[in-house]
C-alpha cells in the first residue's frame, strides 16, 4: 500500500574501515548521480572536490549534480524525515550506516514506512580484513550480524589482495552467507544502488527492486575448456561478472579467468586449488544454477539460459 | 564583597575530613569555609547563628553522574511505576497497574482542550508489568487522539490505534520492531528507530530536542536543590555554543540552586575536534560551572539487554550493542587519554568493563598515568576487574539505585542469580582500594542521594528481597560515597565534598544524622535545605 511517490530507500553498511566512505565519495560525484539525498554520520571523512559544491549548511552539503549530502547526529529519524522534507524530494536516499549498526534493521524502515520504497541492502567486507573480524573475540557478532543483513554484501579492496587469497575470502563468505548476493566494490554504482538487478538507471518503475545479483561457486574436478568457457560468457547477458580458477584443458596450466560483461580476460597464474574450477559467477536472477552452468560450459549448445 | 565571618552551630557536623570527622561549628566567610570546631570557633570568630542549631549538616551532597535532560524530560507527564518527586517538590503518584495508567492518562486527556492534539507521556518500563498494557488499554484513554507512551529508557513507545492507524502500521508491514499480539495484529508497542518512525513522521517526537532551554537548566537546579545536591554531573552534553552560554548564563544567575560539572559528549565527533574542543571549554566556566571532562560510552543497558556481557543473558539474548565499534572505542581512549583529558568511560557490562580496562592500562603504559578517569556504572566489574581499575589509578562510579529499582528484574530476568547479587559491588571496590562513588543516572532512575546511599547500604530490592548483602557497605561509606567520593570523581575535590576550611561553604542540612539512625531509615531523613557558597537556600 505505499503511496506512487515513495521514494527509494537503500542502506550502506558494514564495520568500520570497510570502505563505505570511499564508495560514497565516489559515489557523491558520479556525474550520473540521480538527485540523492546521502545521510552520513558525520563529515568528517566526506572528501568532495571544492569545485562540485554548490553550498554547504551546517548539516547539509548540496553537490552540483543535485545530490544532497546530510549528517545525520543522534537521530536517523530526524535525518529521514529532513531528507523527505527537501523542498525537491530525493529521487534516492541513501543511508550509511555507523560501524556497529544493524544495517537489516535500518532497512526495515522502508517497509513500514508508506514514504519509502526498499532500494537495497549493501553490506561492505573487507577482504583483507573480514575472516580476522569474523574470529575476533570483540566485534565478531557485529560483523556477522551485519554481514547476514545484507541482501548484498560488497567485498572491498578484494584486488589489492593475493589472487589465492581471493578465492578463500570469496568461498568463506558465500558458504557462510549463501542467500546473499556478492559483488566488489568496483561493480557498485548508482545502477546497483538504484535497481539492484538490471542495471538500467532509469527504470519506469522503482518496483524494480525485488531484483537482486544472484551469486554462484562453480567448482568442478575436471579441466575446463576455456574456449568453450570464453564463448559461454560472452553470450551469456545475465553474467555480470565472473572470477575463478581453472585448469586448462589444453596446457594443464591453471589460468585466472575474469570477465566483466562480456569482456573476459584470462591470464596465467601460480594459484594453487584444489579443484580444476573454482569460480564466482555474480549476474541477475535469471542466472543459471551452479550445476546448468557446469553443464553448459562443456557444451555450450546444450542448456537454454 | 562581604567579608563578615559567620558563624554556624548545628547538632552535629558531619565534615569527610579525616582531621577533623565531627564537629558542632563551622565558620564561613564570604562563600568559603574559614573554621570548623567546636565552641572555639564562637571563641574566636563570634557567637554562634541558631539557623542550623537543630539540624544535622553534612558536606553538600554532590552527584557524581546525572543528566541535565532530566529538567527536560517532565515536559512530559511521568507515568512511570514508581512514585518520582517532581523538581518542584511534590510526589507523582506511580503507575503499578493497568488501571492505574488508564486511569492516569485518562486525567491527562481530561485537561486537553482540542481532540487531536497528541498526548505524549513518559517514564513507563514494560519489565515491571506481566501484564503489560497495550493499544487496547489505550484505546481506553481515547479513540480520536494519539496517544503515544515513551518509554523509561526512549528506546520504545507503547501507542493507541489513532496512532498506528495514522502511522499506516498494521498486519502487513509489521516488520521487526512492531510487536503483534497472538493474532498478528500490532498490539501497539514499537521498539527502535524503524517502527517507530512512522508514528514520529505523523504525530513529532517531542524527546530530545537541544539543551538549550534555560527553563529545562532552572527545572533540573531546582531537582538537585530538592535533593540536597549542591553539585552534579551532567554526564553527556554536546555543549554546542549556544548551550555553553546559556549554562554559563543560567549557572551565573545568582539564584541558580547548584554547580554543574557537564562532560563534553564526543561520540558524535571526529578526534580531533573532540580534542580542540574540549581543550576550550574550561574557559567557560564559572563558580558553578565546570567543563573539559569527555564523556565516553562504551555500551548500552543492563534492563535493556543492550550492555556487552560475558555469557548470555537468561532470556536468551546472546549479547547488547557496542555503542561505537571496539577499535573506534579503543582508538578514542588512546587519543583522549594521551591528550591528557579526563575521562568518564560509560561501561554497564562486564566484556565493555574488560575491553575498556585492557586499553586503558595499554594507553597508560604507553603515555604515562595522567588524568584519574572513572568507569561510569561499572555495575558488572567482579572482583578482578575492580583490582585492574585500582592498579590503573583509576576510579568507579557505581548504579545503587539498580539494586532497588532493577535488583529483582536483574536477578529473574536479565543477568540471572549468579551475578545480579554481586553487581555495583560497592564493598569489593571499597576493598581492592577504589574511591568510589554511588549515584542515580537521573533521569535514568530519581535524584536523591540519601535514597542511593540507603541503597548501597541496605541492598534491598523494591519487592523487599535481599540484594547481594555482603556487597553493603556503611553509613559512613555510602556518605562519602555520595560527596567526597563524587566530588573526586569530577576533579573538584579541592573545593567541594568536605567541610573543610578553604572549601566552598556548601553544606546539605538535614532533620537527622544519617550516621546514627537504623540504615534502613536513611532515605527517610528529610532534606531541610542547602547552603551553597555561603548562600541558605531552604527546602521546597
Amino acid at each position: 500500500m505505499k503511496t506512487v511517490r515513495a521514494v527509494p530507500f537503500s542502506v550502506l553498511g558494514g564495520f568500520l574501515g570497510a570502505g563505505k566512505t570511499t564508495l560514497l565519495n565516489r559515489l557523491l560525484v558520479d556525474p550520473d548521480a540521480p538527485r540523492c539525498a546521502v545521510l552520513v554520520n558525520d563529515f568528517g571523512d566526506i572528501a568532495v572536490d571544492a569545485s562540485l559544491v554548490k553550498s554547504h549548511g551546517g548539516e547539509t552539503i548540496a553537490l552540483k549534480n543535485g545530490c544532497v549530502c546530510c549528517a545525520i547526529g543522534n537521530d536517523l529519524g530526524r535525518g529521514i524525515s529532513t531528507a523527505l522534507d527537501l523542498e525537491t524530494p530525493p529521487e534516492h536516499i541513501v543511508v550509511e550506516t555507523s560501524g556497529v549498526a544493524h544495517p537489516g534493521r535500518v532497512a526495515e524502515v522502508a517497509h513500514i514506512s508508506q514514504e519509502l520504497t526498499l532500494g537495497g541492502v549493501f553490506v561492505l567486507a573487507d577482504a583483507a580484513a573480514v575472516c580476522a573480524q569474523l574470529d575476533d573475540r570483540w566485534i565478531a557478532d557485529t560483523v556477522d550480524q551485519q554481514l547476514a543483513s545484507a541482501q548484498t554484501i560488497v567485498v572491498s579492496k578484494l584486488d589489492e589482495m593475493p589472487p589465492e587469497n581471493q578465492a578463500g575470502v570469496i568461498e568463506m563468505l558465500s558458504e557462510r552467507y549463501p542467500a546473499r548476493s556478492l559483488a566488489t566494490t568496483a561493480e557498485v554504482g548508482w545502477a546497483q544502488l538504484l535497481y539492484p538487478a538490471r542495471g538500467h538507471r532509469r527504470a519506469a518503475s522503482p518496483s524494480a527492486n525485488h531484483a537482486r545479483f544472484v551469486t554462484r561457486t562453480i567448482r568442478s574436478t575436471a579441466t575446463v575448456d576455456l574456449h568453450k568457457l570464453t564463448n559461454w560468457l560472452e553470450h551469456n547477458p545475465d553474467v555480470y561478472r565472473m572470477k575463478g580458477w581453472a585448469m586448462d584443458t589444453e596446457d594443464g596450466r591453471v589460468k585466472l579467468i575474469q570477465a566483466v560483461g562480456r569482456r573476459v580476460s584470462i591470464t596465467r597464474c601460480d594459484a594453487n586449488i584444489e579443484e580444476r574450477l573454482l569460480a564466482l559467477v555474480i549476474g541477475n536472477d535469471n542466472l543459471p544454477s551452479s550445476e546448468d552452468i557446469l553443464r553448459a560450459i562443456a557444451n555450450p549448445g546444450g542448456v537454454a539460459v | 564583597m562581604n567579608d563578615e565571618v559567620k558563624v554556624y552551630k548545628a547538632r552535629n557536623i558531619i565534615t569527610m575530613d579525616a582531621a577533623q570527622p565531627n564537629a558542632t561549628r563551622v565558620a564561613v566567610t564570604n562563600r568559603r569555609i574559614t573554621a570548623v570546631g567546636g565552641e572555639e570557633v564562637e571563641h574566636q570568630y563570634g557567637a554562634a547563628d541558631s539557623l542550623f542549631s537543630e539540624a544535622v549538616l553534612t558536606p553538600g551532597f554532590v552527584e557524581g553522574h546525572a543528566h541535565a535532560v532530566e529538567g527536560m524530560i517532565w515536559d512530559l507527564p511521568y507515568v512511570g511505576f514508581h512514585d518520582r518527586i517532581h523538581p518542584d517538590g511534590h510526589t507523582v503518584k506511580g503507575c503499578d497497574s493497568v488501571e492505574a495508567l488508564v486511569r492516569q492518562l485518562r486525567a491527562l486527556e481530561n485537561g486537553f482542550e482540542t481532540d487531536d492534539e497528541t498526548l505524549f507521556a513518559w517514564g513507563y518500563d514494560s519489565i515491571y508489568f506481566a501484564d503489560k498494557p497495550m493499544r487496547r488499554d489505550l484505546d481506553a484513554v481515547s479513540s480520536s487522539r494519539p496517544v503515544v507512551i515513551f518509554h523509561s529508557n526512549l528506546h520504545l513507545i507503547t501507542v493507541n490505534s489513532v496512532a498506528l492507524a495514522r502511522a499506516g502500521i498494521n498486519r502487513q508491514n509489521a516488520i521487526h520492531g512492531v510487536y503483534v499480539d497472538a493474532d498478528g495484529e500490532p498490539n501497539g508497542e514499537l521498539a527502535e528507530f524503524a517502527a517507530m518512525f512512522p508514528v514520529f513522521r505523523v504525530v513529532g517526537n517531542p524527546v530530545f530536542g537541544a539543551l538549550d532551554d534555560p527553563a529545562s537548566l532552572r527545572r533540573f537546579g531546582r531537582s538537585c536543590h530538592r535533593a540536597g545536591i549542591t553539585t552534579t554531573a551532567d554526564l553527556y552534553n554536546e555543549l554546542q555554543e549556544p548551550v555553553v552560554d546559556m549554562f554559563a548564563a543560567v549557572t551565573g544567575e545568582a539564584d541558580f540552586p547548584a554547580r554543574i560539572a557537564p562532560a563534553l559528549g564526543v561520540m558524535q565527533l571526529p578526534i580531533e575536534e573532540a580534542l580542540a574542543r574540549a581543550a576550550k571549554l574550561p574557559g567557560y566556566g564559572n563558580e558553578k560551572l565546570y567543563l573539559g571532562a569527555v564523556k565516553i560510552i562504551s555500551d548500552g543497558s543492563i534492563q535493556g539487554y543492550s550492555a556487552r556481557v560475558r555469557q548470555p543473558y537468561v532470556n536468551g539474548i546472546e549479547n547488547g550493542v557496542w555503542f561505537v565499534a571496539p577499535p573506534q572505542l579503543q582508538e578514542m581512549l588512546r587519543a583522549f587519554h594521551a591528550g591528557n583529558l579526563k575521562l568518564h568511560v560509560h561501561v554497564n557490562g562486564d566484556e565493555a568493563a574488560e575491553l575498556v580496562l585492557q586499553t586503558l592500562a595499554e594507553a597508560i603504559a604507553e603515555t604515562g598515568p595522567k588524568q584519574r578517569h572513572v568507569l561510569q556504572h561499572a555495575q558488572m566489574m567482579d572482583a578482578e576487574q575492580l583490582r585492574h581499575a585500582a592498579k590503573l589509578g583509576l576510579m568507579v562510579n557505581l548504579f545503587a539505585n539498580h539494586t532497588y529499582y532493577w535488583g529483582d528484574q536483574h536477578r529473574d530476568a536479565t543477568v540471572g542469580p549468579e551475578i545480579a547479587p554481586r553487581m555495583n559491588a560497592a564493598r569489593t571496590a571499597l576493598d581492592a582500594g577504589l574511591e568510589i562513588a554511588i549515584h542515580c543516572d537521573a533521569p535514568v532512575s530519581p535524584m536523591g542521594p540519601l535514597f542511593t546511599a540507603w541503597c548501597a547500604v541496605n541492598r534491598q530490592t523494591a519487592s523487599g528481597r535481599e540484594h547481594g548483602p555482603d556487597e553493603r557497605i556503611t553509613a559512613e561509606e555510602a556518605l562519602r560515597a555520595i560527596t567526597l567520593g563524587p566530588a573526586i570523581s569530577l576533579d573538584l575535590d579541592d573545593r567541594i565534598g568536605s567541610i573543610s576550611a578553604g572549601k566552598f561553604a556548601d553544606f546539605t542540612a538535614l532533620d537527622d544524622n544519617p550516621l546514627r539512625v537504623e540504615p534502613m531509615a536513611i532515605r527517610d531523613i528529610r532534606v531541610l535545605g542547602t547552603m551553597l557558597g555561603g548562600r541558605w537556600q531552604p527546602g521546597p
